[in-house]
């Protein structure tokens, strides 16, 4: 079959977690090592045991991919439209950095037109008016109704 | 668009922008204050917040918004009011945990010096309570007594480490020589079910969580961490008459971000010291069992330096 | 202390004066319609509100907190299962096989089944908590941290239960989960793990900007690549809960109302929990187990009436002992502290009047709570007829300002982000995300609670054998441990015949 299986991503990913969280202990935790496994009341031991468990079972899950790859059952990872994804998350940043620099507010409207464009819709007769009322709708609500002060971009300060 | 409408819209943005200054200026504050408070939302502290914000819009002239951003056992908020500009306008709803203790014992990312005191709200002492069926006698040597006899056993609720629950303990350990283990259950309320559950054997309280236990005799009030009887249980002697001198008070105050203009912090002060007297703020404090103790800003500073010195002295002598 | 009907009589007339069930109502339309928003929960909806109640008469404004509190709850539902959206933690089981069911073409069915599950919970919550709230508090005061232990312990069986085909990769979730809840300071020691020096993940990562990322930003991400035909069948008319439906969960409301009020009432659960408990029994329980998280009625109506159910019994520590179980129940307990009512052991004797008018007014909530759901449904279902283009980034943006608001931290929006962006790496890859969140959910109190035991017991691990009800809790644990462990070797041993076959 052609195509990756994601599981191998998934067993690599895993597994390189779970020995970076194992070395990371005797740094992050403080006054720990790896001995602290012994101690049930130390901080160290909820965090190796899982780390250890997700090694265990990258290690059990790459086995188990390649018994299903030799019975030709893998799974497949397929992308259907990569470009539409990337410009999700492209927006996903992008409100990020907007809401820190410029507000929340006013980056959504930009973010929910930008998106609905690049998603296919062309009406703007609707889409314009959605774009600027659904952030009015947000700061209404949280702003105004439950007196949580939105970000207001660090540029306005 | 005509050279007349232009110059007529220069002229009235100039204009607004010259008045915003000068009102900036003349009329602090002139948008709402905020007040940050950096626990969670349900303990007294919130519910403290709540109360005076609901009371600050005359007082100061602008509405005064409740904010709670809580983590990290209050570092996060505390460090949230240092991100932000030194206008007075975000101030820190704080405790001598987070801003005389904490700074100095743990390596926190802000010193004492970070915060200007604004002012003091009240403070609650603590009252040390066990069950009225404990095996030890209802007083602080009863308990040292008892804790000693049986050694590891004596295991008391805590709120969480390093916190006064926890603190206050330790002084009477200190004082009386014994070794007492804490549990941290990670609030009054777990403390207390633990308490009356049986899972431990004593606890340090503040008055308003444990008082109707105590009125309902579920719970016996043993002795009061303060220099004089609390107002609504006249009946638990404090601790120096029960034998032991700990007082330990734990304010709730308001500071502001180091550099913030000092006439501001005198404004915000006064407005504070007029709030405390409003008529439903003072009814609502009654409701809730708690008390006012108003200190000034210079009152307030003086007062957190001392309590800063003693505290790191105590710390580093229970080490 | 048994059920004064006399006194439960005069309840009702003290409520009968008009303005109580008007402030009910205004509670519980506010709390359904406020928490139909993906970040909207019922801890900040009450914390903000409760300030305003200080000046109300108490016989209005804690029947008015009380019925946003509870409508809160059962609207969090609706954006799940219309959008894959959580409203809030307790919601975010009923998503599994909601949003399934919606896309099935049957989210009418599916809000429907959520309401009456909802309301028959909430009922018999609500009977639970004013016939026997004492006693049973009682009992649970006998909960502690070695009971609470075993109970997380069995909660987290839950993430096997949930794994789907393949144990290890549902494992490899749950490790991320409890790394996740790791990050922070430590409830113990006070020392920070995992920080890195950031001052922001010393607070941790939260929750719920965490489960609006995984479900919400997740599904923005999934629905934007699929050609939408295909993805949501359009509403069947007339598809809508029947009499058979019923009949047949009717066995799964009932003990998923059990386990919630069970879980309500020990102070340090909610309804968030209640949720996964109830579903997860459910799954063990159900004749079709395979049709959970594929749009199965009954694990809906599980999540459902475990999440409602813990409502009514959640405010039993705090009424009888004044103890909060949690920050809801805390800030309803500071609000009653402004009207001067402490609720305690007292209350029974000091202030009994508003305890009936309270148990009253959640009697008359629940009948409201049938008929203004069923109501709002007829205009909710039209959601999923929003274009998707338009839909998808209206709820992103919602989802953005919903984090935000929960803690007031912009951290938390970056916590959604990232967490939308892995949700949907694992679904692609078939990791299954629900013990990913199950284990972040209960790490933190299963650390704790085992920590603290082990402080009682000196170090030894006796102590869950040495107490009666953990003992009962450890023999039930390990004994369901060891049958599942001979059923999966049953499974293995069976599969051998089929691998030889093919080869």
């Amino acid at each position: 079959m052609r195509g990756i299986n994601p599981e191998f991503i998934v067993a690599l990913i895993a597994g390189s977690l779970a020995v970076a969280t194992l070395a990371l202990v005797p740094y992050q935790v403080p006054g720990e090592t790896l001995a602290a496994i012994r101690n049930l009341e130390s901080p160290a031991f909820f965090p190796i045991i899982a780390g250890g468990l997700m090694g265990i079972c990258a290690v059990l899950l790459a086995a188990n991919t390649v018994a299903s790859e030799r019975a030709g059952q893998g799974l497949r990872l397929t992308f259907e439209q990569p470009r539409t994804v990337v410009l999700v998350i492209a927006t996903y940043i992008g409100l990020l950095l907007g809401a820190h620099y410029v507000g929340l507010i006013a980056s959504s409207a930009v973010a929910i037109a930008l998106m609905a464009w690049g998603l296919g819709y062309r009406n703007l007769k609707i889409l314009i008016p959605v774009a600027a009322l659904v952030p009015a709708c947000i700061y209404l609500l949280f702003q105004k109704g439950l007196f949580v002060i939105l970000p207001g971009g660090v540029l306005f300060r | 668009m005509d050279t007349k409408r232009v110059s007529r819209l220069v002229a009235t943005v100039l204009g607004a922008a010259v008045a915003g200054t000068g009102t900036a200026m003349a009329q602090f504050p002139e948008k709402p204050l905020q007040l940050i408070t950096p626990y969670p939302p349900g303990g007294s502290h919130s519910l403290h917040a709540g109360i005076i914000t609901t009371s600050a819009e005359p007082h100061f002239g602008q509405p005064m918004i409740s904010v709670i951003r809580s983590g990290g056992g209050g570092v996060v908020g505390a460090n949230h009011v240092l991100q932000a500009a030194a206008d007075g306008y975000t101030l820190l709803f704080g405790d001598p945990n987070l801003n005389s203790l904490r700074p100095q014992v743990e390596k926190l990312a802000f010193t004492i010096d970070d915060f200007i005191p604004v002012t003091r709200i009240n403070y609650s002492p603590w009252v040390f309570v066990a069950k009225p069926d404990a095996a030890f006698k209802p007083t602080p040597q009863g308990m040292a007594e008892w804790a000693k006899a049986n050694p590891d056993k004596f295991k008391y609720s805590s709120d969480n480490v390093n916190g006064p629950t926890h603190i206050v303990f330790l002084l009477l350990g200190q004082k009386t020589g014994a070794k007492m283990t804490p549990v941290h259950l990670g609030g009054g309320g777990p403390a207390i079910a633990n308490l009356l559950g049986g899972n431990t054997v004593a606890y340090a309280g503040d008055p308003s969580v444990v008082g109707e236990h105590i009125e309902a005799g579920k719970l016996k009030g043993i002795c009061v961490t303060d220099d004089k009887r609390w107002e609504s249980l006249k009946d638990v002697p404090t601790c120096r008459e029960a034998g032991v001198d700990i007082v330990f008070h734990f304010w709730r105050g308001v500071l502001v971000k180091k550099g913030t203009p000092p006439d501001r912090v005198k404004k915000l002060s006064e407005g504070f010291g007029k709030l405390v007297q409003d008529q439903g703020f003072l009814r609502l404090i009654g409701t809730i069992k708690s008390s006012v103790g108003y200190l000034d800003n210079e009152q307030f500073a003086t007062y957190l330096k001392g309590e800063q010195k003693q505290l790191k002295e105590l710390y580093d002598s229970l080490k | 202390m048994i059920l004064d009907f006399g006194k439960l009589y005069e309840g009702f007339l003290l409520i009968a004066n008009g303005w109580t069930p008007l402030g009910a109502f205004l509670g519980l339309a506010a709390g359904m319609l406020v928490g139909a928003v993906p970040g909207v929960t019922a801890t900040m909806a009450v914390a903000i509100l409760s300030p305003f109640t200080f000046f109300m008469n108490p016989i209005v404004g804690i029947p008015f907190l009380l019925g946003v509190f509870k409508g809160i709850i059962t609207s969090g539902s609706i954006p799940a299962i219309l959008i894959n959206t959580p409203g809030n933690a307790s919601a975010a089981a009923t998503g599994l096989d909601g949003f399934m069911l919606t896309r099935k073409g049957e989210a009418r069915r599916a809000l429907e089944m959520s309401l009456y599950a909802s309301v028959v919970a909430d009922m018999l919550g609500t009977v639970v908590l004013i016939f026997v709230a004492e006693p049973l508090a009682s009992v649970a005061l006998k909960f502690g941290p070695p009971e609470f232990t075993l109970l997380f312990a069995f909660a987290m069986t839950m993430v096997a239960t949930l794994s789907g085909t393949s144990i290890p990769k549902g494992l490899i979730a749950a490790a991320l989960g409890i790394l996740i809840a790791c990050i922070g300071l430590d409830p113990m020691s006070g020392y920070e793990r995992f920080t890195f020096g950031s001052i922001e993940l010393t607070g941790g990562i939260s929750l719920v900007p965490l489960l609006i990322g995984v479900f919400a930003l997740s599904e923005v991400l999934i629905q934007s690549e699929q050609r939408l035909a295909n993805y949501i069948l359009p509403e069947t008319r007339g598809r809508r809960v029947t009499l058979a439906d019923m009949r047949r969960v009717a066995w799964t409301i009932v003990r998923s109302t059990g386990l919630g009020v069970w879980i309500g009432i020990l102070p340090g659960m909610g309804a968030e929990t209640a949720c996964w408990i109830a579903y997860g029994a459910a799954k063990q329980r159900s004749k079709h187990p395979e049709e959970f998280g594929k749009g199965s009625i009954e694990g809906l109506a599980a999540a459902e009436a475990g999440n409602n159910a813990s409502v009514p019994t959640d405010l039993i520590p705090m009424i009888v002992f004044g103890i909060p179980g949690d920050t809801v129940t805390a800030i309803l307990l500071g609000a009653f502290m402004a009207q001067g009512i402490h609720p305690g052991p007292l209350m029974f004797v000091k202030h009994s009047e508003i305890l009936y008018a309270m148990f009253a007014s959640l009697l008359l909530t629940n009948v409201l709570l049938l008929g203004f759901g069923y109501i709002m449904i007829r205009y909710f279902v039209r959601i999923v007829l929003i274009p998707r283009a338009l839909l998808l980034p209206s709820v992103m943006v919602i989802c953005f300002a919903g984090s935000f608001a929960i803690n007031n931290s912009f951290f938390d929006i970056i916590v959604a982000v990232t967490g939308g962006i892995v949700g949907y790496l694992m679904r692609k890859a078939e990791l299954p995300v629900p013990p990913l969140v199950i284990a972040a959910l209960l790490t933190p109190g299963f650390e704790s609670s085992l920590r603290r035991s082990l402080v009682m017991s000196d170090g030894s691990l006796s102590i869950f054998f040495t107490r009666p009800i953990a003992a009962v809790m450890s023999t039930a644990l390990i004994a369901g441990l060891a049958y599942y462990l001979w059923k999966a070797g049953q499974k293995r041993f069976a599969k051998k015949p089929t691998l030889v076959k093919t080869q």
